[in-house]
């Protein structure tokens, strides 16, 4: 079509209409998309240099279990049991997200219960449950060690860094071989 | 050889000053907008193929399209469409992307149901397949490879004939590189081709025609977006179809 080409100028619609005011395109030759767009225009003028308005303001979004959620960070670190997600999957319930529905219930179940209470009972309801939060060194239970043993993966905290850099500092000393 | 002197002008006269613009005929070449709708079936409803029912709100979040970038790779002309930031991470508001991919679908309905040549466009190396085998499925074009900036601009010549360009081009991202918009919005303003984009919040959408804001990078939120196309497109096609029939049927007992 004989349209301008300047992009950055109004917006298709307006140059289109143009074109058909003037007779320079005849109204029987408009573009299919023409009535479409007269009957149902987009929100905003698909215009380049639209500009936005300067009072919208981009707030910070924060909820109340954001507390129980840090906590259970601060406890068994960022995904707890190295879990890999895919990506295609829709709908994920991650170990945190357990977590806090948990303590929602419990919650809701005892509410004259304070905070640190209801996060000890979920703790030991939610742990049970889930084989990646194991690792955690308050928990005893017998069954821990031979979790550990067989888990390909070492859950990767603290904690466990330090005692493992203890361990390996104590091998080198107590081998001669290696130290000289 | 001497300079003629020149003449200076006398000053004009204040009603010689001002600009006079020719009267502006009202658009006689164009039929008011009133005939047109009475004249079009399909113009009449608001949502003439019933495109609101094919998704909520909850399918959005479900497949994580409210998710966008890093605050700040965030680009300014997206703020209407943003809820917040959750530690820094950009939050669309489902509520607007719903509006706004409601009014995509609708519109790219309307031109499969007025024959329209749709073109799918993307870059992203992702979804590049599941693009074209979407375009493949309703029948319409895909063009997911490096884009040369003549094949609209320069087609008769690119092509060597006379070429059709299509009549919606429907970009599952508007991103080329990480860092540049695809060639083809600008393209596509330059030859009147209307486009719906989806745009992340490290987009511009002041070119695209019908934004959607939403996450263009995520598999699953783009095969939601490729299910909604499609779906919308075969309804337009599919109503074309049933009328046609019955028109030709309706001609064949006239006879």
């Amino acid at each position: 079509m004989a349209a301008s080409r300047l992009d950055k100028i109004a917006n298709i619609f307006s140059r289109a209409t143009g074109l058909l005011r003037t007779g320079a395109v005849k109204y029987e030759d408009r573009p299919i998309w023409y009535d479409v767009y007269r009957v149902f225009p987009p929100k905003y003028e698909p215009r380049y240099n639209r500009e936005v308005d300067p009072s919208i303001e981009i707030k910070p979004i924060f909820y109340e279990e954001d507390l129980v959620r840090a906590q259970f960070f601060e406890k068994y670190g960022l995904n707890p049991g190295g879990m890999v997600r895919d990506l295609k999957t829709v709908g994920v319930e991650d170990d945190c997200q357990r977590f806090v529905n948990s303590y929602n219930e419990i919650k809701k179940s005892n509410p004259n219960w304070a905070h640190s209470e209801v996060f000890e009972a979920t703790t030991k309801t939610i742990v049970n449950r889930s084989s990646s939060l194991r690792d955690d060194p308050t928990y005893q239970d017998e069954t821990t060690d031979t979790v550990r043993r067989r888990g390909h993966i070492r859950l990767l905290t603290q904690d466990s860094l330090r005692s493992m850099f203890d361990e390996s500092i104590a091998r080198t000393k107590n081998d001669p071989k290696k130290s000289s | 050889m001497s300079i003629p002197a020149i003449k200076l002008k006398a000053k004009l006269k204040p009603e010689e000053q001002q600009v006079v613009f020719p009267e502006r005929k009202p658009t006689e070449n164009i039929v008011p907008v009133r005939e047109l709708v009475a004249g079009d079936e399909t113009l009449q409803n608001p949502d003439y193929f019933q495109v609101h029912e094919l998704f909520t709100v909850k399918d959005l979040f479900d497949a994580r399209v409210h998710l966008g970038h890093k605050i700040g790779s965030m680009d300014p002309h997206m703020k209407p469409f943003i809820f917040g930031t959750r530690f820094d991470t950009v939050i669309f508001d489902l509520d607007k992307t719903a509006f706004h991919l409601r009014q995509a679908l609708n519109f790219a309905a309307h031109i499969a149901y007025r024959k329209g040549v749709i073109l799918f466009v993307t870059r992203s190396a992702a979804t590049m397949n599941l693009v074209e085998r979407t375009a493949l499925e309703v029948g319409e074009y895909a063009h997911t490879k490096d884009y040369d900036t003549k094949i609209l601009t320069n087609s008769t010549t690119f092509f060597q004939g006379l070429t059709r360009l299509p009549d919606l081009i429907i970009l599952l991202s508007t991103l080329d590189t990480v860092l540049a918009q695809h060639k083809i919005v600008a393209d596509a303003a330059k030859m009147l081709i209307p486009t719906i984009g989806i745009v992340d919040s490290n987009c511009v959408p002041n070119q695209v025609t019908y934004p959607v804001p939403g996450n263009d990078d995520t598999p699953c939120a783009v095969e939601l977006y490729c299910k909604l196309i499609k779906e919308a497109i075969m309804r337009g096609k599919n109503r074309r179809k049933l009328n046609d029939s019955q028109q030709s049927k309706a001609v064949e007992t006239k006879e």
